[in-house]
C-alpha cells in the first residue's frame, strides 16, 4: 500500500510547474492539462489525510530531521481540512484554463497559479516558523505577479500595491521569526509551545505584535487592507477568487496557529492578542461591510464583501468557542466556494459589456439563466440563507457567540442587514431587473462546469453538514489543545 | 413518519421545476397533488405529538427534530389549507405565470409548512429562511423595490430570531422548542427583556405587525394572486405562529413578571394601532390589491393583541383570528385573481358592477367581506367577539376602545371592496366580462362556505384551539358545537341562526304579500326613481373616501415608511463619508497605516502598562 504523506502535495505543485516550464517551449498545448491533473491528484492526496487525520495524523518530517531540528508537515485535521479545500478550490478554479489555447504568457500564468497554491497548501501544512516563511513568500510573490496580469493599467497597479504591502507584512513576520529565534534558538512550532515561557515578555509581545500585523495584512484586516480592493478589481477575475478564498483563509489561518498553539502558554501574551484580534476582526467587519454598500462596480463591491468576511471568519476561529470555531471554519468553506463563481460573473460582464459599473449592465443576466442561477446561489450563500452552506456556517458562529459576546454576534448579524442590502441590490440590477441589455453571453462549457460544480458543494454540504463534521471538531481539539498537537508533529501519535 | 411529507413536497417541487418549463398545467397539478396529500394526511392523522429525531453528528449540540405538536398542527393545518386553496386556483391562473413560478411557489410553500413542523429551533430557523427567500424572489420578479424591502425587514426579522434561538439554546442546553421556549419565563431580567424583545421583532415582521409592516402593503401586491393569498393568508400566519409559541410558554409558566405584563400591554397596543393604521390605509387606496395588502395587515392585528393579552380567552381568539384571516384574508386574494382574470385590471376606477355578470364570485366576495367586517353568523364575528370579551374581562377598555374603533374603521375598506368591484354602475368596458372557470370557483366557494360553517359551529375550530391551548397546561375555554361561554357573558350562534331564519322567513313573507314587482336598472336606482340620460356617471369607485383622505391627509404625511427610507439614505451618506478619506487610492498610504497601527498597538500595550 502507498502511503501518502504530505510533501506529495507540495512535490506535485513543484513538480508540476517545473514540467510545464520544461515542456512549454515544445508541445505547449498538453501543457493547460497539468495544473487540473496535479491538483486534482493533490485533491485526493489531501482527502485521505483528511480521513487519516482524526485517528491517526500523518506526519512527516522532511530529509529525516527529527523535529525540532528538521522541517515538519504536519497533517492534522485542521492542517489537512485547509489543504483540501485549498486544493478544491483551485482544481475547480484551474478547470478554466482548459479552454486556453495557450501562449507562453498563459504558461507561466498558469505555473505562477500553480506556485501560489503550493504556498498557500505549505503554509497550512508547515509544522515550522521559518518554513512557513518560506511558503508565505512563496504564496504572495506569485500572487503579486498573478495579480498584475489583470487588464489594462489596473491590474499592474495593483499588483504594485500588493507587492508593497504584502512585502512590508512579510518583513515584519521576518522579525518576528528572528525574534523568537535569536531568543530561543528554535523554530519548530511544537518545540516552541513550552520553550516560549522562557521569552522575556518584552520580546514576546514585539514578536506577537509584528507577526499579527504582518499576517493581518495578508488577512486583509482593517485598517491594514488598504491593498485589497485594488487587488479584487484589477486582478483577473480567477485570481480574485483565488486571492479572497484560498489566499486570505491560510493567512487567516496561521494567525488562529499562532494564537492557540505557539502562544499557548503565554497567558498575558494570548489575551493581548485576542483583544488586538477581535478588535480588529470587529473593525473589518464593520468597515467592510459599510464600505461596500456605497459601490457601484460589480467587483469593487464583492471585494469589500470579502473583506467583511475575513473579519466575520477571523472572530469565529479566535473566539475559544467550539461551535464558533466550526461556524468559521464552514464560512471559510461556503465564501471561498461562493466567491469563485462570483468573482468569475465579472469576467463574463467586461467580455460583453466592457464595464462591471453595475448600473450600466442592469439585466444583464435576464436573459442568461445559466449565468444567473451560480450568480443567486453564490448570493445567497454569502448571506447564509438554507439550503445552502453558509448557513451553517452563519448559524454556529452566531450559537457559538451569544452567550459570551453578545454585542460582536449583534454587531455581525447587523452587519449582515447591511450585506442583505448591497447583495440584493445587486441581484436586481443585474438579474431581476428589466434592461435593455438582451444579448446572450458565450459561456464556455468548462466554465459552466467549475460554477455548476461549487454550486453543487454548497448544496451537498448545506444538506448534509455532517459529513464534515468530526474534522471540524477534530481541528478544533487540535487548536484548543496543545499537548495533542504536539504529540503529532513530534510524531508520537500516528505515523 | 412527518418527515415523509417535507419529502413528498421536496419531491414535487423538484418534479414541478423540472416540468414548468414544458408545461406549467401539469406542474400545477403535481404541485396540487402534493398539497393534497399533506391536508389529508394532516387531517387523518389530527391534532397529537409525533415525531422523528435526525442527528447532524458532532456538528450541532442537539438534534434535528420534525414532527407534530399540537399547535404546530393546527398551524400546519392553516398553512396546508390555503396552499390547497391557491394551487387549485394556480392551474386556473396558469395563462398568467411563468415557469419560475411553480418553483418558488412549492418552496415557500416547504418553507411554511417545515416551519410548523419543526420542533427543534435550527430546522424552525432553516425553514424559516427557506420560506423567507423564496417568497423574496418571487416578490422581487413582481417588484424589485417591493422585494428589497421585504427582503431587509425580512432580515432584521431573521436575525433578531436568530440571536434569540442562540441565546435560548445555550441557556436551556436543547434546542427542542418545548424545552428552549420557556426559559424565557425563567431567565434574569436582563435576559429576558432582550429575549422578548428580540423575539417580538422576529415573528413581528413576517406578522406584519406596526411598525415593521411597512414591507407588506407593497409585497403581497407584488406577487401573483393565489401567491399573495398563501403569501398573506399562509405565511402571515407563520409570524402568529411564532408570537402564539411565545405567549403560549410564557403565559404557561407560573413566573409571570412584572417586566411580562409591560410587554403584553405594549404588544396590545402595538396590535390596536396595526388594526387602525391598516384599515384607514387600507379604506384609501386605488387598487384592489393594494386594500387587501392593507386589510391583511389589520385583520392580523387582532391577532397580535390577543396574543398579547396572555389569557385562555385571548389567545383562543388570536389563534381563531389566525384561522379566520386565512379564510377570507385568502378569500379575497383569490377574488381579485378571479376578478383580474375576468376583467384583466385592478384598479377601482375601472371597475363597478360586475355582480350580475360574475354571480358565484359575488357570492363568495360578498360572504368574505361580511366574514372581514366581523358581521354574525360568518366566522369572523366569533373571534372578533371573543376579543372583545377577553379585553373587557382583562380591563384594557382603552386598548378595547382603540380596537373597537379599528374593527368599525374596518367596514370602510370592505364596503368599498364589495361597491367597488362589484355593485353600482358598469363600465361600459366590462360588458363581455363572463364568470371565471371551475377551477377558481371551487376554491373560493369553498373557502367561502367554511367561512359560513365555521362561522355557524365555532365549536369545531375551537375543539383544535383547546387541544392547542391544554397541550401547553393552559385551561381550556368552555364551548359548544354552537356556543361560546366566557366569565362575563355568551354567544350562542343558535339561537341566532334560529332568529335569523325567522326574521328571514318574516321578510320573505312580505315581499311575497307586497306590492306588484317592477324590474329596476342601476341608474333608476340610484336617482330616486328619475331617469337619467344615457353616459351619466353615477360612479364613485374612485376616490370613494374622499372626505376620509381630506380629514386625514396631513397625519398621512407623518409615514414609518418614510422614516425607514431617511434612515437608510443617512446610513449610506455616512458610509461615503467614512469611504473616502481611508482609500486614497496611494500604495504609500496604504504602507503608513500598517506602520501606524503597529505603533498605535505599541502604544496601547506598552503605554497603557497591559
Amino acid at each position: 500500500m502507498v502511503t501518502i504523506v504530505p510533501s506529495l502535495i507540495i512535490a506535485s505543485l513543484l513538480g508540476g510547474a517545473f514540467v510545464m516550464t520544461a515542456v512549454a517551449p515544445f508541445i505547449r498545448r498538453i501543457t493547460k492539462y497539468v495544473p487540473s491533473i496535479v491538483l486534482l491528484f493533490n485533491v485526493l492526496i489531501s482527502l485521505g489525510l483528511l480521513l487519516k487525520s482524526t485517528n491517526e495524523p500523518v506526519v512527516e518530517f522532511i530529509g529525516g530531521w527529527e523535529p525540532p531540528y528538521g522541517i515538519n508537515l504536519v497533517a492534522g485535521p485542521m492542517g489537512s481540512f485547509l489543504a483540501l479545500i485549498i486544493s478544491l478550490i483551485a482544481f475547480l478554479i484551474s478547470l478554466s484554463f482548459l479552454k486556453y489555447e495557450p501562449t507562453i504568457e498563459e504558461v507561466k500564468f498558469m505555473i505562477l497559479f500553480m506556485l501560489s497554491v503550493l504556498g498557500a497548501s505549505g503554509l497550512v501544512l508547515t509544522g515550522d516558523i521559518f518554513n512557513l516563511f518560506v511558503f508565505l513568500e512563496l504564496m504572495t510573490i506569485s500572487a503579486y505577479a498573478l495579480v498584475a496580469y489583470g487588464r489594462g493599467g489596473e491590474g499592474a497597479e495593483a499588483g504594485f500595491k500588493y507587492l508593497l504591502a504584502g512585502s512590508v507584512a512579510a518583513n515584519f513576520y521576518l522579525i518576528s521569526v528572528i525574534l523568537i529565534y535569536a531568543s530561543l534558538g528554535s523554530l519548530n512550532m511544537a518545540d516552541l509551545v513550552t520553550r516560549m515561557t522562557m521569552l522575556k515578555h518584552g520580546v514576546a509581545l514585539a514578536s506577537m505584535l509584528f507577526l499579527v500585523i504582518g499576517f493581518a495584512t495578508e488577512s486583509e484586516l482593517f485598517p491594514l487592507h488598504g491593498w485589497a480592493p485594488d487587488v479584487y478589481t484589477g486582478a483577473p477575475p480567477s485570481i480574485a477568487a483565488l486571492v479572497s478564498g484560498v489566499l486570505v483563509s491560510a493567512s487567516l489561518y496561521v494567525l488562529a496557529r499562532f494564537f492557540y498553539t505557539v502562544f499557548a502558554e503565554l497567558n498575558t501574551l494570548r489575551s493581548e492578542m485576542f483583544a488586538m484580534l477581535m478588535l480588529l476582526g470587529v473593525l473589518t467587519v464593520l468597515f467592510g461591510e459599510t464600505v461596500a454598500l456605497v459601490q457601484r462596480d460589480y467587483r469593487r463591491m464583492l471585494g469589500y464583501s470579502s473583506i467583511g468576511a475575513a473579519g466575520i471568519i477571523l472572530i469565529g476561529l479566535i473566539s475559544e468557542i467550539l461551535y464558533a470555531f466550526i461556524g468559521a471554519l464552514l464560512l471559510i468553506v461556503a465564501h471561498g466556494f461562493a466567491k469563485v463563481p462570483l468573482f468569475m460573473m465579472s469576467k463574463h460582464l467586461e467580455e460583453k459589456y466592457g464595464t462591471r459599473d453595475m448600473e450600466k449592465v442592469k439585466g444583464a443576466f435576464k436573459a442568461n439563466p445559466k449565468l444567473a442561477i451560480p450568480l443567486v446561489a453564490g448570493s445567497l450563500t454569502i448571506l447564509g440563507m438554507p439550503p445552502f452552506l453558509g448557513f451553517w456556517g452563519k448559524l454556529l458562529l452566531i450559537y457559538g457567540l451569544a452567550l459570551k459576546y453578545p454585542i460582536i454576534a449583534l454587531i455581525i448579524l447587523l452587519a449582515s442587514i447591511v450585506e442583505a442590502a448591497y447583495y440584493l441590490r445587486m441581484l436586481h440590477r443585474l438579474v431581476i431587473q428589466d434592461g435593455e441589455l438582451k444579448k446572450q453571453i458565450k459561456i464556455d462549457t468548462v466554465e459552466l462546469v467549475t460554477y455548476y460544480a461549487f454550486l453543487a458543494l454548497l448544496i451537498i454540504l448545506g444538506i448534509l453538514p455532517m459529513l464534515l463534521s468530526p474534522y471540524l471538531a477534530g481541528a478544533f481539539i487540535e487548536l484548543s489543545n496543545p499537548s495533542f498537537y504536539i504529540k503529532v508533529a513530534m510524531g508520537v501519535m500516528g505515523g | 413518519m412527518v418527515s415523509e411529507l417535507l419529502a413528498i413536497e421536496s419531491l414535487a417541487t423538484i418534479a414541478s421545476a423540472i416540468v414548468a418549463k414544458k408545461s406549467s398545467k401539469v406542474a400545477g397539478i403535481i404541485t396540487l397533488t402534493s398539497s393534497v396529500s399533506i391536508l389529508a394526511y394532516l387531517m387523518i392523522i389530527g391534532p397529537r405529538v409525533l415525531y422523528d429525531v435526525v442527528s447532524l453528528g458532532a456538528i450541532l449540540p442537539g438534534n434535528i427534530v420534525i414532527g407534530l405538536t399540537q399547535v404546530g398542527w393546527y398551524f400546519s393545518f392553516i398553512v396546508a389549507l390555503v396552499m390547497l386553496m391557491a394551487s387549485m386556483f394556480s392551474l386556473e391562473y396558469v395563462k398568467k405565470l411563468n415557469a419560475t413560478y411553480w418553483l418558488l411557489f412549492n418552496l415557500t410553500f416547504l418553507g411554511a409548512i417545515g416551519v410548523t413542523l419543526s420542533i427543534d429551533l435550527v430546522s424552525f430557523f432553516l425553514f424559516w429562511e427557506l420560506m423567507t427567500w423564496s417568497s423574496y424572489l418571487m416578490v422581487a420578479l413582481g417588484d424589485t423595490r417591493a422585494g428589497l424591502k421585504y427582503f431587509l425587514f425580512s432580515i432584521l426579522g431573521s436575525i433578531s430570531l436568530l440571536l434569540a434561538f442562540a441565546l435560548m439554546w445555550r441557556l436551556s442546553g436543547s434546542t427542542i422548542i418545548p424545552k428552549a421556549f420557556p426559559i424565557v419565563a425563567t431567565s434574569s431580567t436582563a435576559i429576558r427583556i432582550q429575549l422578548i424583545m428580540l423575539l417580538t421583532v422576529g415573528f413581528g415582521v413576517k406578522a406584519a405587525m406596526f411598525p415593521i409592516h411597512v414591507w407588506a402593503p407593497e409585497a403581497y401586491p407584488a406577487t401573483p394572486q393565489p401567491f399573495a393569498a398563501l403569501f398573506s393568508g399562509g405565511l402571515a400566519k407563520l409570524g402568529a405562529y411564532g408570537l402564539a409559541l411565545l405567549t403560549m410558554f410564557v403565559s404557561a409558566s407560573k413566573f409571570m413578571m412584572f417586566e411580562d405584563v409591560v410587554w403584553g400591554y405594549v404588544l396590545a397596543w402595538l396590535g390596536a394601532v396595526t388594526i387602525i393604521v391598516g384599515a384607514v390605509l387600507a379604506a384609501l387606496q386605488e387598487n384592489v390589491l393594494k386594500l387587501i395588502a392593507y386589510s391583511s395587515v389589520s385583520q392580523m392585528g387582532y391577532v397580535v393583541v390577543g396574543l398579547a393579552l396572555m389569557t385562555s380567552l385571548g389567545m383562543a381568539s388570536a389563534l381563531y383570528q389566525a384561522l379566520n384571516h386565512a379564510l377570507f384574508g385568502s378569500l379575497m386574494f383569490l377574488i381579485a385573481g378571479a376578478v383580474y382574470l375576468a376583467t384583466g385590471t385592478l384598479n377601482f376606477k375601472d371597475l363597478g358592477g360586475i355582480a350580475d355578470k360574475m354571480p358565484l364570485t359575488y357570492t363568495a366576495a360578498l360572504i368574505a367581506v361580511l366574514s372581514s367586517a366581523g358581521i354574525p353568523l360568518t366566522t369572523g364575528f366569533n373571534s372578533k367577539w371573543m376579543l372583545f370579551e377577553a379585553l373587557i374581562i382583562k380591563n384594557y377598555y382603552l386598548i378595547a376602545s382603540a380596537v373597537f374603533v379599528g374593527s368599525a374603521l374596518g367596514f370602510l375598506y370592505n364596503i368599498k371592496f364589495i361597491y367597488g368591484i362589484f355593485l353600482g354602475q358598469r363600465p361600459k368596458s366590462l360588458e363581455n366580462v363572463n364568470e371565471v372557470g371551475l377551477l377558481a370557483l371551487i376554491p373560493m366557494l369553498t373557502l367561502a362556505f367554511l367561512n359560513l360553517a365555521f362561522g355557524i359551529l365555532p365549536g369545531i375550530p375551537l375543539q383544535y384551539i383547546n387541544t392547542a391551548l391544554t397541550s401547553l397546561g393552559i385551561p381550556s375555554i368552555e364551548a359548544s358545537l354552537t356556543g361560546i361561554y366566557t366569565n362575563i357573558g355568551y354567544w350562542n350562534v343558535l339561537y341566532v341562526s334560529v332568529g335569523f331564519v325567522l326574521a328571514f322567513g318574516l321578510a320573505m313573507v312580505l315581499f311575497i304579500a307586497g306590492g306588484k314587482l317592477r324590474r329596476v336598472s342601476v341608474l333608476e336606482t340610484y336617482m330616486s326613481g328619475f331617469i337619467p340620460p344615457e353616459n351619466y356617471v353615477l360612479r364613485i369607485n374612485y376616490d370613494f373616501y374622499q372626505p376620509l383622505k381630506f380629514v386625514f391627509g396631513r397625519y398621512l404625511r407623518l409615514s414609518v415608511d418614510r422614516a425607514y427610507a431617511w434612515t437608510a439614505s443617512l446610513f449610506v451618506k455616512v458610509a461615503d463619508i467614512i469611504r473616502k478619506p481611508i482609500y486614497l487610492g496611494d500604495a504609500q498610504a496604504y504602507v503608513w497605516y500598517i506602520i501606524a497601527t503597529i505603533i498605535l498597538f505599541f502604544l496601547i500595550f506598552i503605554v497603557g502598562g497591559v
